[in-house]
């Protein structure tokens, strides 16, 4: 407490506040107790402890803030605290996640694992997944440069144009589709494409078949946003005489491009681990084929599934590594897709 | 106020006829898109209900009530009872474990983050994101169902008189492959999706609206409880309705770590379950023409479900959006 | 600005996505050419077929073959659309899949057994030391759920002398489509039908009892985490997560233990052939099995005749190595090889393909 508190006719302007060591001290308060309470009650295990500790320590904190700082602080606390658990909380699977692909990724990894193939066969311990990358980018390329385009194009389609029957009936379908198991894609892709139209397997089908699932997250996230840019931008930009197609395309999606770009990467990393879809209609290769449109191809997911359930213990091995490339490749895009929508970002935003 | 850069050069002022036409060219071009959008979905949904009709002729019980699923030629008996409770309570549970945490996790990135961790969060969770569904199954199989039954003993002892959570059987000390261990591998699954396109959304909040707030004296949860939240609302359920979509389709993840029972079963924590989508990867491969025609039955259940759940978000944004948005459009 | 360009250059992109598609290499047809071969089907067999594509491609570098176990149904589907050069299969197609598989392949479609393996029960209950015996009315009994605690008095009577713990027993079965569910299932059907009731299938929706699991390397995996756990799968599953096998009670009387002699005995007894001329589909009966009872025959689907005489050459090239010495590279990986007189027979109806 400062000696030279504000008044105003006797009455304390500065409102009461807890300490700043009050944290620490609650949180080793909070400790102390739950140890005893472990000693005493048949509570066992770190992870039971830690739970405890932390709700005990929230507990405490709120308590002596609504008791000392009043009721709209505590609140404010109880928030702060939710949203660091929530963070917390999110952390914390990523690190699982991340570590265990790690510590069973790391064994096989390797330069000549990222450039080789598959022909030494499931018993050598050599061997590598340049092929199956090699598929996986082509696949997912051909699929996002076609899926891109036209989601943004029916996103506008639907919010800038959309007071026609056609627009809700296209909203309705692309709500439909967002739950698509993907399996459903690959089987219509196999039915029409590799059937009927009598085509072969190759990496085309399946990228026309994440394609399918691409869209319809890219629509939707990239309509959210489009609604979301200001009325007042659009305006502005009607009055200065600039046609309907150049508002749409210099004004109103530059102000969305962060979140379609979200939207994107969130479609890429759902497409670029589908296995059952590819499977069904790229089929597999061990060697490399450069070539998509021709051929069975190799991918990333596809190998991942075959030898994760391999009796082989250098092809589950590589099968880790093969997971842990795959997070790689995904961050990658995400870095290079946040670096190039970062000019066109807003100032002040 | 915030400072757009609008690249209209003055040269488009004298648009006119270049101009109308452009916006003639430009709309062709997205109804054009429409249309082949409104094409293909059609023709996957016409696909697939021509598909799923000869299983549904042959279906010799019930396809709503029956639980078990024999698909085979000449004695079809197979319903969607259990796998349609399996799939609805798995996302359920996904949801309500993964939405809170999504938009926390947005608010903290947005609202209490420092700019530079702002933009590490932000990495942070995309990269949850990058995790493709076999390794989710796969890590669910291998680290955390193991890992899982102290906290399946622990919840069911303590919070055993929730009927969600008790268990008779004490079947919850087994090696759990229980709807509880897949709900979490979906929540964890979709949190991503939540958090970040919610943090999109959150992120266009008018500045202005929440300098008034905090300049009237607002506490910072209350400035985001009046001027962050309520604009965001529909943003946010559109967030939410993309993690249920993922939640109701996701195939492989599920069928690594759910244990294939066709039964309704309420225990949350015993072993139980199975969703649509896993009993379609499961039985695909080596099913004949009945069974794969049944499979494709219970998609397009799956497709009339998520088909209601997102016209009755769209309601509600609906009804809530438009009062919103003219306050702050 | 930036972005009308990046739209821009997509469009061109996709037009000339969908240009080069309609026009360049969409190979209509089978994907198999005179260099290489992407068959499908039979998860059984998946591991031999990879290890005889990776010796053969050592010994021809010019050929590629890979193949995906994307189950037995997948083959037969796609060898009868014609869509692939040969399938792996664990059983025998139907007339009316014979026909088409006839006309898609523009002659006769053989066909031709190439492999033979066994179905081990494997458990995970480390105080027993020796593999338990068990005859099929037990194993029968405990997928059933009729038999639920190691120590039940039928599997102690079998087991004179050995200390068997009051553990429950966990069932783990497959919930995916397996042969290997197809085989146990026609095992216990023929010899304990009158504890077995679920009949044969690939696949059951209503198990009595126990939990499922994706893939044989799942069914394994559960019941290495579980005391107690016991599953059906391939000899090698047992063998990668250190799970006992049980010895099953054979034709002849006695328990038999599974192993690749074992195995080979079960085929010579129990297989006969049903096709007529090249055409080698046969029948299992699981009540003359001497050897290991829960024992198969895994088949290729071939066409006598194939339309790109390269490719047919590549094929007959490729099984005339798997039936000869790719025999060899059977027993390491849990595969029995044929017995003589069947291979030989397998050998010629090969040598006859073009």
């Amino acid at each position: 407490m400062s000696t030279t508190t504000p008044e105003l006719g006797g009455v304390s302007l500065r409102q009461p506040s807890l300490p700043a060591w009050s944290l620490a001290a609650t949180a080793i308060g909070a400790v102390l107790l739950t140890l005893l309470l472990f000693a005493v009650t048949g509570f066992q295990g770190t992870a039971d402890f830690l739970v405890v500790a932390v709700l005990l320590v929230v507990l405490a904190i709120t308590a002596a803030s609504w008791l000392v700082e009043g009721r709209r602080k505590a609140i404010d606390r109880i928030a702060t605290n939710f949203a660091l658990v929530s963070l917390i909380l999110t952390l914390l699977p990523l690190g699982f996640v991340i570590g265990y692909v790690i510590k069973r990724g790391h064994v096989r990894f390797g330069w000549s694992f990222l450039t080789g193939d598959a022909s030494l066969g499931p018993n050598a311990i050599g061997g590598g997944i340049g092929h199956a990358i090699l598929g996986t980018l082509e696949q997912v390329a051909i699929a996002t440069v076609i899926a891109l385009p036209l989601g943004v194009l029916v996103a506008i389609f639907i919010t800038e144009y959309g007071e026609n029957r056609m627009a809700t009936a296209v909203r309705f379908l692309i709500d439909v589709m967002t739950g698509i198991p993907s399996i459903v894609a690959g089987l219509f892709v196999l039915a029409f494409w590799i059937i009927a139209l009598d085509q072969g397997f190759s990496g085309f089908a399946a990228s026309m078949a994440l394609t399918i699932i691409e869209v319809p997250i890219i629509v939707r996230t990239a309509e959210e946003m489009i609604r979301l840019v200001p009325m007042a931008l659009r305006e502005a930009s009607y009055a200065l005489g600039i046609p309907k197609w150049k508002t749409v395309l210099r004004v109103v999606l530059p102000t969305a491009a962060t979140g379609i770009t979200t939207g994107v990467m969130l479609a890429i990393a759902r497409v670029i681990g589908e296995t059952a879809p590819v499977l069904l209609v790229a089929g597999n290769n061990f060697y490399f084929n450069k070539n998509p449109f021709s051929g069975d191809q190799a991918s990333l997911p596809v190998y991942i599934f075959q030898n994760a359930e391999s009796p082989s213990t250098f092809n589950v091995q590589r099968a880790w590594a093969a997971a842990l490339t795959l997070i790689l490749i995904v961050v990658v895009l995400y870095v290079a897709a946040r670096l190039l929508t970062r000019r066109n970002r807003l100032a002040g935003r | 106020m915030s400072t757009v850069e609008t690249t209209a050069d003055t040269a488009s002022l004298r648009a006119g006829r270049a101009g109308r036409r452009g916006d003639a060219v430009f709309r062709g071009l997205t109804l054009a898109a429409g249309a082949l959008v409104f094409v293909v979905l059609g023709a996957i949904a016409i696909f697939l209900v021509i598909k799923a009709i000869p299983s549904l002729r042959a279906d010799t019980t019930s396809f709503w009530t029956t639980k078990t699923w024999s698909a085979a030629v000449g004695e079809a008996s197979f319903g969607i009872a259990a796998l349609l409770f399996g799939t609805v309570i798995t996302s359920v549970l996904a949801l309500v474990m993964a939405v809170p945490i999504g938009v926390g996790v947005a608010i903290y990135t947005t609202e209490y983050a420092p700019r530079r961790i702002a933009t590490v969060l932000g990495y942070l969770t995309d990269m949850l994101a990058a995790v493709p569904s076999i390794v989710y199954g796969l890590w669910g199989l291998y680290l955390l169902l193991p890992h899982l039954t102290g906290l399946q003993v622990f919840l069911a002892r303590y919070l055993g008189w929730i009927p969600l959570f008790s268990d008779p059987d004490g079947h919850a000390a087994l090696f759990s492959k229980s709807i509880f261990g897949a709900s979490i591998v979906l929540a964890i699954m979709i949190l991503p999706i939540i958090a970040a396109v919610s943090r999109e959304v959150l992120r266009q909040v008018d500045p202005a609206h929440k300098e008034a707030a905090l300049a009237l004296g607002a506490t910072r949860w209350e400035m985001v409880r009046v001027a962050v939240l309520p604009p965001s609302r529909p943003g946010i359920i559109s967030a939410t309705m993309l993690g249920l979509g993922r939640a109701l389709g996701e195939t492989i993840a599920v069928a690594l770590v759910i244990g294939d029972f066709f039964t309704i079963n309420w225990h949350v924590l015993a072993p139980s379950g199975n969703t649509i989508a896993a009993n379609i990867a499961n039985l695909f491969g080596d099913a004949d023409s009945i069974g794969r025609s049944a499979l494709i039955a219970s998609g397009l259940v799956l497709f009339v479900l998520t088909l209601a759940v997102n016209l009755a978000a769209r309601y509600i944004i609906l009804r809530s959006g438009t009062e919103e948005r003219s306050a702050v459009g | 600005m930036k972005v009308s360009l990046v739209m821009r250059t997509a469009c061109i992109a996709t037009v000339a996505a969908f240009g080069l598609a309609a026009c360049g290499g969409g190979s209509g047809g089978s994907s198999g050419s005179s260099s290489s071969l992407s068959p499908q089907g039979s998860t059984f067999q998946q591991t031999l077929e990879q290890q005889w594509a990776t010796k053969y491609h050592a010994a021809h570098p010019g050929a590629q073959i890979t193949y995906s176990g994307t189950g037995s149904t997948a083959g037969i589907q796609q060898f009868t659309a014609g869509k692939i050069p040969f399938a792996g299969s664990d059983v025998t197609m139907t007339s009316q899949e014979q026909t088409q598989a006839n006309s898609a392949c523009g002659s006769t479609a053989l066909t031709i057994p190439i492999t033979s393996g066994g179905v081990a029960i494997m458990y995970n209950l480390p105080s027993v030391s020796k593999p338990l015996n068990m005859s099929a009315a037990t194993v029968a009994g405990i997928f059933m759920g009729k038999i639920t605690k190691w120590n039940d008095p039928q599997i102690a009577s079998e087991n004179p002398g050995v200390t068997l713990p009051s553990t429950p027993i966990s069932v783990y079965h497959r919930a995916d489509g397996s042969g290997t569910t197809d085989v146990l299932s026609g095992f216990l059907t023929a010899t304990a039908s009158s504890v077995w009731t679920l009949g044969v299938n690939k696949e059951f929706s209503n198990w009595p009892t126990g939990t499922g699991a994706t893939g044989s390397s799942g069914v394994a995996q559960g019941v290495k985490s579980t005391q107690g756990g016991i599953t059906y799968a391939e000899i090698t599953y047992a063998k990668q997560d250190n799970l006992q096998t049980a010895a099953i009670k054979g034709a002849n009387g006695g328990y038999v233990n599974i192993s690749n002699a074992a195995v080979a005995k079960s085929i010579q007894s129990g297989f006969s052939i049903t096709g007529s001329g090249n055409n080698l589909a046969g029948s299992l009966s699981f009540t003359q099995m001497t050897g290991y009872p829960i024992s198969t025959v895994s088949y290729v689907l071939v066409c006598s005749k194939y339309k790109n005489t390269g490719e047919g050459t590549l094929v007959r090239n490729y099984l005339t190595y798997a039936l000869g010495a790719g025999q060899a590279e059977g027993p390491a990986l849990g595969f029995a090889p044929l017995p003589s007189s069947l291979d030989s027979k397998a050998k010629s109806a090969v040598a006859s393909i073009t």
